[in-house]
């Protein structure tokens, strides 16, 4: 639905009529959704208790704004390893009490950050945070961020002409404080991630949609939650710092190499 | 009969077909139990491997979640990947999660913020959720997670039939528990779980309250039975599987494993039934057994051999059963004609002796020999000889109604047995028979078949024969005296002529004895020297000297003087003694006459007769040779006479034995001429020098014009063939004078003078000039 690059309302009402019509045109056997817009402008306006079964992923972190379960619908949701970062976190720095949250200002976005607040309350965090729109605006917010204990930092999509090593040179001569993220392909610019993986939620939504095209039926199966999620530790920024991470912790965290550069 | 005794060949064979192939199976199913077994050893060792090591995942399921203060569902999907990819044969790993009745909300909320949106705990009876505990055990994880296994997230194991009792066992024994193989609705294949419960704190408690109070949750494998059976790979070993509870009763001893085997025809069966996390299972595993398992060359090369046995004893038993039946015919036939033997007939007339002695009735037997079948023997040879017995026992078998074939069950019939004694000696025995005349048709009937032509080897032969007949119970109650008499009766027909049959009178025997006597002194007569040669002068018709001597052998017998020669010839020449005797007869006329050469009379020549059997023998001309080197008589003084009839029988032979002494200088002359039936053309073969007219054609001169017509004839032909003619039996002047007339040459007879011995011969013999 290319959503992201298209953030208006309008384009993503629009398209979602378009990718009714193009169903219905179809006639599939399933349709497989991803990301939360799909859910949101194309399965919950047109197709809630339709014959034509979807199975849905990407969602992030719930699904009550859409309603479902649908008779017609089923699939995984999208859970980030909040509170496990965090307790990472503390594993780092003696008892952090204000972090900074750093993202672009689309839903996804608002989402975590909204997650990221409920969880930063419940380990007693002050948590700040910026949603901005471009990438000067990123490394500035990421200048300032440097201030508080910790960072977090969220997905960049949305962000136009992201230069990756103009970034990532600003990122490591600007790094003082420890930056963590759930984002896979922000690992390269943040010094801890614990990070979901994407591929979970296609392998997911694959076999659930074979499972349907056997005969069994959307509504037995029920919705899931992912459950599988990885540590990165990024040492090039990491050595650019004073932060001290436990040893038992780098030696089994994954290590960001310079080929990483997305994992979406 | 052959087709019974077929039947029982084919039923022998089938029995040895079915022994074989049964012994071929035998050894197959033995093979294919051994296979089997070879086969179940490492499957049962993987089974034992893969029961054994459900209790390792589930330890070190339980040892993570008591090890970690904060174990994460990405942690433990992530260990319990790695263990269901170690050990395949578990389905899932799954998660109960005790949830109090009260929390049956909280539970759920939690679970929906995990993202498990809308998960409620559900019951397995749709109807009725209801625990005996206080608890729910929900299902809260499973690995792997699969759009089915999802289906399962929620559910209250508690529910599940037969659970609650396996399951309160777990938390209070903290052991590993097994429920029974069940095949629950949803799940639709069957399967077992196995439980381990979770218990809080860092250490697993010890006591069954405080197990009771501490308790957490449970860790439980899901098996799926098919599945369990599939990862032990059994098609590959062309084995089926099946696992089953059973009873603790059925087989269970101080809770020890016991193992079985069976075999039946269609299949191999490893039976094991053993007890573990307090279950009682039974494993079976089993192979069918097909035609294609079995070794079919085996069983061709086991029926080919079970065929080679059978034939080799049948052939065996066939072999024997040959050389019984050879042995008993052998004992009691004639193998040359097939007719019983001395044996057998000796038998046939006991019985018919006593048979005739019950019925008081009549029998005979009839000893017929075949008149000189020596000479047959000595001049066609023995082959010719049997081949002539052969054919005289089927004309004798054919005519008596005697079956010419061996049938050992009938052999002693005592209705007309014709069988051979040996030699050309035949009997025939006759029961039952009402009169003398009765016998004499059958002995006729005999003679008269005997004297038909018999062809052998190309050979026209013409023989007779001689019977003598006995009747028992007249001339004899015993089987050895009637064949003595009938031998005897046999000899006087031979004595009469042959050709002809005798019954037998008791005065035969005395003849037979004092011949029986007269030829064990003529087989000691040489050794005795008691022959002496008598000569009877030949004179020549012209000048009425001695030319020469016919040698005439006497037999001064030293007890009973002298024996006439036809008395004793024929006697010497039956028995065959007259060969040494002629022998003599030649050494001691060539001596002789040799001796009165050296004594200064004019040389004459001295006549031998020569027997038919000397002729034969193959010795005689050098014999002849010794005789004259010996005496150192020239041959030409040495002349044989040979009968007209020994010169007909075989005249290629006699005629290049003629020769022979021809070659020699010895003078040949035919004896006894006009009597046989010499033919024209054959006696101009014959290298002869003279002939002599037979004395019964120059007994009746003058008197009979039809012997002087004869005598006249001979002369004349004799002349015209070159021969010279010397007339014997010569007694009176009218004779001579007639014989002169005919210009016979030589003269022999009492007119001249009877044979004297030598001294007296030698006195009409002339001094030289």
């Amino acid at each position: 639905m290319d959503t992201k690059r298209n953030p208006e309302e309008k384009y993503k009402i629009a398209t979602g009529l378009r990718v009714k019509q193009l169903i219905l045109s179809w006639k599939p056997d399933v349709v497989i959704a991803s990301d939360d817009n799909a859910s949101k402008y194309v399965i919950k306006p047109y197709f809630k208790d339709h014959e034509i079964p979807f199975v849905f992923c990407g969602i992030n972190w719930t699904v009550d704004a859409y309603n479902y379960p649908y008779s017609n619908a089923t699939g995984m949701v999208e859970v980030a390893p909040i509170h496990r970062l965090l307790e990472k976190v503390f594993n780092i720095i003696d008892t952090p009490k204000r972090a900074f949250y750093l993202g672009v200002n689309v839903l996804t976005e608002r989402k975590n950050l909204a997650r990221f607040e409920t969880a930063a309350k419940k380990h007693h965090i002050k948590l700040s945070h910026a949603l901005v729109k471009t990438s000067e605006q990123w490394l500035a917010a990421y200048k300032q961020a440097q201030d508080y204990d910790f960072l977090i930092i969220g997905g960049n999509a949305g962000i136009d002409h992201w230069k990756q090593s103009y970034m990532l040179k600003q990122i490591k001569a600007n790094t003082k404080k420890l930056s963590v993220t759930i984002q896979g392909w922000m690992v390269p610019y943040t010094i801890l991630g614990l990070t979901k993986i994407p591929e979970e939620q296609g392998e997911w939504a694959a076999s659930v949609a074979l499972y349907i095209l056997q005969g069994a039926s959307p509504a037995d199966i029920p919705i899931v939650s992912n459950r599988k999620w990885d540590i990165w530790i990024n040492e090039k920024i990491l050595n650019k710092t004073d932060i001290e991470i436990p040893e038992t912790l780098i030696k089994k965290a994954k290590k960001v190499t310079n080929k990483k550069t997305s994992h979406k | 009969m052959n087709f019974k005794k077929n039947k029982f060949n084919i039923l022998i064979a089938c029995v040895f077909s079915i022994v074989a192939i049964t012994l071929s199976l035998m050894l197959d199913y033995q093979r294919l139990s051994n296979d089997f077994k070879d086969d179940i050893s490492p499957i049962n060792y993987t089974f034992i491997q893969n029961i054994t090591s459900v209790k390792n995942v589930l330890v070190s399921l339980a040892g993570l979640h008591h090890a970690s203060d904060n174990l994460n569902e990405a942690e433990l999907s992530s260990f319990s990947a790695e263990m269901l990819k170690t050990y395949p044969f578990i389905n899932s790993i799954i998660g109960l999660e005790k949830v109090d009745i009260n929390d049956e909300r909280k539970f759920e909320l939690k679970m929906h913020n995990q993202g498990y949106v809308n998960l409620k705990i559900k019951s397995a009876d749709k109807n009725n959720h209801s625990t005996k505990n206080n608890f729910y055990l929900p299902i809260d994880f499973i690995e792997p997670m699969t759009p089915f296994s999802a289906s399962m997230l929620g559910l209250d194991i508690y529910s599940l039939p037969y659970m609650p009792d396996v399951i309160d066992l777990s938390i209070n024994s903290g052991n590993i528990v097994s429920s029974k193989i069940s095949k629950f609705v949803n799940f639709k294949k069957p399967y077992l779980f196995i439980f381990k419960s979770l218990y809080l704190g860092r250490y697993p408690p010890t006591s069954k309250d405080e197990r009771h109070a501490m308790f957490d949750g449970i860790v439980a494998l899901k098996i799926d039975i098919n599945h369990f059976i599939n990862s032990l790979k059994l098609e590959r070993l062309n084995l089926t599987g099946k696992i089953k509870n059973i009873n603790t009763s059925a087989f269970f001893k101080n809770n020890q494993k016991t193992i079985e085997y069976k075999t039946s025809l269609k299949q191999l069966k490893f039976i094991e039934k053993f007890r573990i996390y307090d279950q009682n299972y039974q494993f079976t595993l089993q192979r069918e057994i097909t035609a294609g398992m079995l070794n079919k060359t085996n069983m061709f090369l086991f029926w080919v051999t079970s065929m080679l046995l059978f034939i080799f004893l049948h052939t065996i038993h066939t072999k024997r059963k040959a050389s019984k039946n050879e042995i008993e015919f052998l004992a009691y036939f004639d193998p040359l004609t097939n007719l019983p033997n001395r044996s057998s007939f000796k038998e046939s007339l006991n019985l018919a002796i006593t048979e005739a002695a019950e019925n008081d009735t009549m029998g005979a037997v009839l000893f017929m020999d075949i008149d000189e079948f020596k000479r047959i023997n000595d001049t066609l040879g023995h082959d010719s000889g049997d081949e002539l017995l052969k054919q005289i026992s089927k004309a004798m078998a054919q005519h008596m109604r005697q079956g010419d074939t061996f049938d050992p069950t009938n052999r002693f019939k005592t209705r007309d047995i014709v069988s051979r004694l040996g030699g050309d000696e035949f009997t025939v025995l006759l029961t039952d028979i009402k009169d003398v005349n009765s016998v004499a048709i059958v002995a006729n009937r005999i003679l008269q078949h005997i004297s038909q032509a018999f062809y052998l080897n190309g050979h026209e032969v013409h023989i007779t024969s001689s019977i003598g007949i006995a009747f028992f119970p007249q001339d004899g109650n015993d089987v050895d005296k009637l064949l003595k008499n009938a031998d005897t009766a046999m000899y006087h027909a031979k004595d009469t002529g042959k050709n002809n049959y005798q019954f037998y009178k008791q005065n035969m025997s005395f003849k037979i004895e004092k011949r029986l006597e007269l030829e064990e002194k003529l087989h000691k007569a040489l050794t005795n020297k008691e022959f002496q040669i008598y000569y009877q002068p030949q004179i020549d018709a012209k000048t009425n000297k001695i030319i020469a001597a016919e040698a005439l052998l006497r037999w001064n017998q030293s007890d009973i003087g002298m024996v006439l020669p036809a008395d004793f010839i024929p006697l010497a020449e039956e028995t065959g003694q007259i060969v040494k005797i002629g022998k003599w007869v030649i050494h001691e006329a060539c001596r002789q006459n040799k001796a009165w050469q050296i004594a200064g009379y004019d040389p004459i020549r001295v006549a031998v007769n020569l027997s038919g059997l000397q002729f034969l023998d193959s010795d005689l001309c050098e014999n002849i040779k010794h005789a004259l080197n010996k005496s150192q008589l020239n041959p030409k003084h040495l002349e044989l006479e040979i009968t007209e009839s020994i010169m007909m029988r075989n005249t290629e032979h006699t005629i290049s034995i003629i020769k022979n002494f021809t070659d020699m200088n010895i003078e040949v002359s035919i004896d006894d001429f006009g009597t046989g039936y010499s033919s024209l053309s054959y006696l101009k073969k014959f290298p002869l020098n003279s002939l002599k007219i037979d004395r019964s054609f120059v007994q009746d001169i003058p008197d009979n014009k039809d012997d002087m017509m004869i005598t006249s004839a001979i002369i004349s032909m004799a002349k015209s063939l070159h021969l010279k003619v010397i007339a014997e039996g010569v007694e009176t002047e009218e004779q001579i004078a007639f014989l002169k007339e005919r210009d016979c040459d030589m003269l022999q007879g009492y007119y001249f003078s009877r044979p004297v011995p030598a001294d007296e011969f030698e006195k009409m013999l002339t001094r030289k000039n």
